[in-house]
């Protein structure tokens, strides 16, 4: 008994594919993540409440739970069977992508200054001084330039570091994203693969009843 | 006090925006989102998932997924403090309406994210301007009785315009601005796709069979051939108006002021009824719904008196309606005021089973008066002053419980209606003392209303015609193709529309069809890529519509002279040119009435298909005789009539097999062995043709007196002629000295049925050609049958071959008389065929008739004494 059973669970799991498993089981602990966050979402989106918040705050709010609701939709149509791409809900689908970006946009515009600032050019300024006041040494001269272009380099230099930090920032960014779309890219094509693998002799079969029917006929 | 109350008030809402800030602000939510919706699509799908949900291994989470997502949604529909409505997610995420939640969730939560990113801009832009930013506190209660405001219109299905109060000045312009934003955007809709069918709902019950409709409650004239009207026994004088001139119009009071009655029970329509026996006058309304519905349906009635309005359920009272108020609708001593009634009075009919006497109609009456509009918004704008809001007359009236704004609209279509009644009398009476040669006009709007409501109602029907009035079919420029699809889609749709009862615009609109005609998709993918919008139906039954598709482009023969015609002839000659396509479908709906499924009028269209590609092959295979072309389609053409779905080559088969075996117990049956009798009699007949020269001589000779009937002798032809008459000599000679006695024997079972005589003389000439030098038997005269069907089941190439083998010196003559008689055969019509048939078939009695007097009178020396007279 226990040797038939060990047989045959060693073949259930062999005809599955380890990646579709994986998949499924991955998916079930994050909706089980997902879901207590979601209530409570819903418990506290009350008009009130929604009232009193800050409209990007809002924004956001309508359009995580648009996100949430489509996505869970997905879900639930996947696990028929029916693939979300040869389904309606794929309007819906670009639909919350084409808001996200809009969301996007609001988000980078609210980050944005109200006006641009002045900025004080101080190796002009120090040449203003120089030349107004006659009785400097040329000692003294020096050491205004000296000043100056010190403070301006320790300037440059936060600057520049700040800026290589943003940048390195936005690169990892990019580099994480571009990572994560490749792997969802070979991902599908994995899956792609084999689902024209398996559907060969499907269609075929397919075609195979349709000469049966027509014969027929 | 009251700060006291503020404060604990504030507290928890701070609370709670605090916690959702939190939440949203915190990348858990969003993470997880995203992680949940990149893993999901690992999932494999379609045969895939199918495939691996048989083993417990992949069963088990997918199940508990299901059951998690499920219960989520649920909640999601759930939560109404989020929707300020029901939101109620359904079962099944298989179902249409499951989508359309879906697309209603979104609706609302992105038209909520557009409203607070337009906030968003504009107080951007204050802040750009004044260069610091806008105090909070203010903007919160600015912002918080803002949307408080836009909260109710999302509540109510139909909105419409709501008072503005407010107390500052910016608080007022940002309401303003909100109510006119939602006022342009919230237009009355014409269909709400997730109201329940009022049909399913109240069990309203319709007969859309495709019959005429029955006019239950009318008597029947004396010959029993018509319904007649009660309004037969009246004439048009007696409904004129007297002594019009007394009295006053008084204007009836506001809407606000008059005792309005909704009418949801039928205790209430009993009231109804006993206000209506009381008064002498009453003004109707009705509104309808086309669009969900295959016949139409009537929504609503509102009826008026001088002094109280009422709204009339006509979903919850439909069964009662007509009992109830149809005498009352009769008594011609009752003026009922209608506007535009042409509609109405046949809505009543179809219904209620109302039939209208003594109407006036006030459309028509403006008609008469030559008024500047025809309308009722405008006879209530010019004799009333009231302002109508015209976006309701549209609007789907199917919503339960009617809005407030609806309601104020019903009323008013018949709240002013009898005031409107009187004013119109008035200008008549002044009309016709302005111009007195003329006859009455207020009499002539009472033979226009009673024409009105004499006309009776008819259910529209399907037939063969019924897709050549597809609207834009005309302009299409289809081929015979795309028309068949246009015809099959259309009578799919007609089928569904009546089963389910919806109208055939909302199972599949005319553009959709004639989009798919065009496209002509033939799979289930192509069909659901080429549709952009939604069509319940056509998702639910997408595999029935493929099938109905390809259906018809397999038989699509039938509809090119109707392609030619829409394409040549203008739309009013359609119908005569559509004579014989119209004549060749009423066999196929005489199948449609044996068996009404599609399938097997299709099986049948198949096998009468296959019965003339036999009689084809069978003419080709031949090769002699270019007359007998006519003969064999009036072959064909008979056993189509007699036995559509048997096959030509197979009875005879069977027949021949039979007759050897058993031949005594064969002729001893009735009617169905009368086939297997006449290919008895076709094999004998054919081996005695042979035998002697007479016989062949008096062959050939009918042939040579018939072809001159039907088209002009030429030179090649005359000559091809003689070459045939030596040829058959030969055979016959050589044939008598072997099988004399068998062909006695035969002679005397000779049958001289028409089809039986036909279908002998065709096969016997098969024979010669197959074996010209051969000795005859009755196993080989048998064997030859085989040969002679399986060379007929063969492909037109085999055939020529077959040809050119048999009659090889001959081939320039054959080929010459086959060009000639195939583009005659053509050009004829069949009737012509049915009069060529019917002469061979006197002709061959005839010939045997004479063959079998000369054979008993010379036996022996016959044979020296026909070869000195040929």
């Amino acid at each position: 008994m226990e040797g038939g059973g060990g047989s045959s669970g060693g073949g259930a799991g062999g005809v599955v594919p380890e990646s579709a498993i994986e998949a499924v089981n991955q998916t079930l602990a994050y909706l089980k993540e997902l879901k207590p966050q979601l209530e409570q979402m819903l418990t506290l989106a009350e008009p009130e409440v929604l009232a009193a918040m800050q409209p990007l705050q809002r924004a956001k709010t309508m359009h995580l739970l648009a996100e949430a609701t489509t996505t869970l939709y997905e879900l639930r149509l996947r696990c028929t069977g029916v693939d979300p791409d040869d389904h309606r809900v794929k309007s819906e689908i670009e639909r919350i992508n084409v808001y996200r970006e809009k969301f996007q946009k609001c988000v980078d515009q609210s980050k944005g200054p109200l006006r641009p600032t002045t900025v004080l050019n101080r190796q002009a300024a120090t040449r203003f001084i120089e030349h107004s006041l006659p009785d400097l040494t040329s000692t003294q001269k020096q050491s205004i330039r000296d000043l100056s272009k010190g403070e301006k380099s320790r300037i440059r230099y936060s600057e520049t570091s700040a800026r290589k930090r943003k940048y390195q920032s936005n690169e990892k960014q990019s580099v994480q994203s571009a990572a994560k779309d490749f792997l969802e890219k070979a991902a599908r094509e994995i899956i792609g693969h084999n689902e024209n693998g398996l559907k060969g002799p499907l269609v075929a079969a397919a075609d195979g009843s349709d000469d049966v029917e027509v014969g027929t006929a | 006090m009251s700060d006291g109350n503020m404060d604990v008030d504030e507290s928890p809402v701070s609370w709670k925006v605090k916690s959702l800030e939190k939440l949203i602000d915190g990348s858990s939510f969003s993470s997880t989102l995203s992680r949940l919706s990149s893993s999901s699509r690992l999932i494999p799908t379609s045969r895939d998932f199918h495939f691996y949900y048989n083993f417990d291994e992949f069963k088990r989470p997918i199940d508990e997924i299901t059951g998690t997502s499920q219960s989520t949604l649920a909640t999601i529909g759930d939560s109404e403090q989020v929707w300020g409505k029901s939101m109620k997610f359904p079962g099944d995420v298989d179902d249409v309406y499951a989508e359309d939640w879906l697309c209603n969730v979104n609706d609302e939560l992105i038209e909520r994210f557009d409203v607070s990113v337009d906030e968003f801009q504009r107080i951007r832009k204050k802040e750009k301007e004044i260069g610091r930013s806008v105090v909070a506190d203010d903007g919160d209660d600015g912002f918080q009785m803002v949307y408080g405001k836009k909260k109710k219109p999302v509540g109510n299905v139909v909105t419409g315009s709501a008072a503005v109060n407010g107390g500052g000045s910016v608080i007022d312009v940002k309401m303003a601005e909100r109510d006119k934003n939602s006022s342009g955007k919230a237009k009355v809709p014409f269909h709400v796709p997730t109201i329940k069918k009022p049909q399913e709902e109240y069990n309203i019950l319709v007969n859309n069979a495709n019959l005429p409709f029955e006019h239950v409650w009318l008597e029947r004239s004396e010959d029993d051939l018509r319904a007649m009207h009660p309004l037969e026994k009246f004439s048009v004088l007696d409904f004129v108006d007297k002594d019009v001139n007394e009295m006053e119009p008084v204007k009836p009071l506001p809407l606000e002021q008059t005792p309005f009655k909704f009418v949801q029970e039928v205790k209430d329509l009993k009231e109804l009824v006993a206000k209506l026996r009381s008064v002498e006058e009453f003004a109707v309304d009705l509104e309808h719904n086309q669009y969900r519905s295959f016949q139409g349906l009537t929504c609503l009635m509102q009826i008026s008196t001088r002094t109280e309005d009422y709204i009339v359920d006509t979903f919850k009272l439909r069964i009662h309606i007509g009992p109830y108020l149809r005498e009352i609708f009769k008594d011609p001593k009752k003026k009922k005021v209608m506007h535009g009634a042409d509609r109405d009075i046949i809505w009543l009919q179809r219904d209620f089973g109302i039939y209208v006497c003594n109407l006036f109609d006030t459309g028509q009456a403006s008609r008469v008066l030559n008024l500047e509009r025809n309308s009722l918004e405008f006879l209530l704008q010019h004799f009333c002053g009231v302002t109508a809001n015209k976006e309701y007359q549209n609007a789907d009236w199917r919503i339960r419980p009617l809005p407030e704004e609806m309601t104020r609209y019903a009323r008013e279509d018949t709240h002013y209606l009898l005031y409107i009644y009187d004013l119109i009398k008035l200008e008549l009476q002044r009309m016709a003392k302005d111009d007195a040669h003329t006859d009455s006009p207020l009499l002539e709007v009472y033979k226009r209303s009673y024409d009105v409501c004499t006309q009776l109602y008819e259910k529209e029907l399907l037939t063969e015609n019924s897709y050549l009035h597809v609207y834009g079919l005309q302009a299409a420029g289809f081929n015979a193709a795309q028309l068949a699809i246009v015809a099959g889609l259309c009578e799919w749709r007609d089928f569904i529309a009546r089963a389910e009862d919806e109208s055939t615009g909302y199972v599949l609109p005319n553009k959709v069809l004639l989009e798919i005609a065009k496209e002509m998709p033939d799979s289930v993918g192509k069909l659901r890529r080429m549709l952009k919008s939604k069509h319940p139906y056509i998702e639910r039954n997408v595999d029935s519509v493929v099938s109905v598709i390809r259906q018809s482009m397999q038989h699509y023969a039938a509809f090119e002279s109707a392609a030619l015609s829409l394409k040549d002839v203008s739309p009013g000659n359609v119908m005569d040119k559509n004579i014989e396509p119209i004549s060749e479908k009423k066999d196929l709906h005489t199948g449609d009435v044996a068996s009404p499924s599609l399938k097997e009028n299709s099986s049948q269209l198949e096998s009468t298909r296959d019965l003339i590609m036999g009689a084809a092959n069978t003419n080709e295979g031949r090769g002699l005789g270019s007359g007998l072309f006519g003969s064999a389609k009036v072959s064909a053409a008979v056993r189509i009539s007699k036995k559509p779905s048997s096959g030509l080559g197979a009875l005879l088969g069977n027949a021949a097999s039979k007759k050897k075996s058993r031949t005594d117990e064969k002729v001893k049956e009735d009617v169905k062995l009368e086939q297997i009798r006449s290919s008895v009699n076709l094999s004998f007949h054919s081996f005695t043709e042979k035998v002697p020269d007479s016989k062949s001589t008096s062959e050939t000779s009918p042939k040579v007196y018939g072809k001159p009937e039907e088209m002009s002798s030429t030179m090649p032809a005359s000559v091809s002629k003689e070459d045939g008459v030596k040829e058959l000599k030969d055979d016959s000679e050589e044939a008598s000295e072997i099988v004399g006695t068998s062909g006695r024997v035969s002679e005397s079972k000779v049958s001289s049925s028409e089809m039986g005589d036909i279908i002998l003389l065709e096969n016997g000439d098969e024979k010669k050609v197959d074996a010209e030098d051969e000795p005859m038997s009755l196993s080989e005269l048998s064997t030859n049958f085989q040969k002679c069907f399986k060379s007929m089941n063969k492909s037109k190439k085999a055939q020529k071959q077959t040809e050119f083998l048999n009659i090889e010196p001959f081939d320039y003559e054959a080929a010459r008389k086959e060009v000639k008689f195939g583009e005659g055969h053509k050009g004829r019509q069949g009737k012509r065929e049915a009069a060529a048939g019917q002469k061979k078939g006197s002709t061959q009695e005839q010939s045997e008739f004479g063959q079998g007097k000369r054979r008993q009178a010379f036996p022996a020396s016959g044979n020296r004494s026909m070869s000195f007279k040929n």
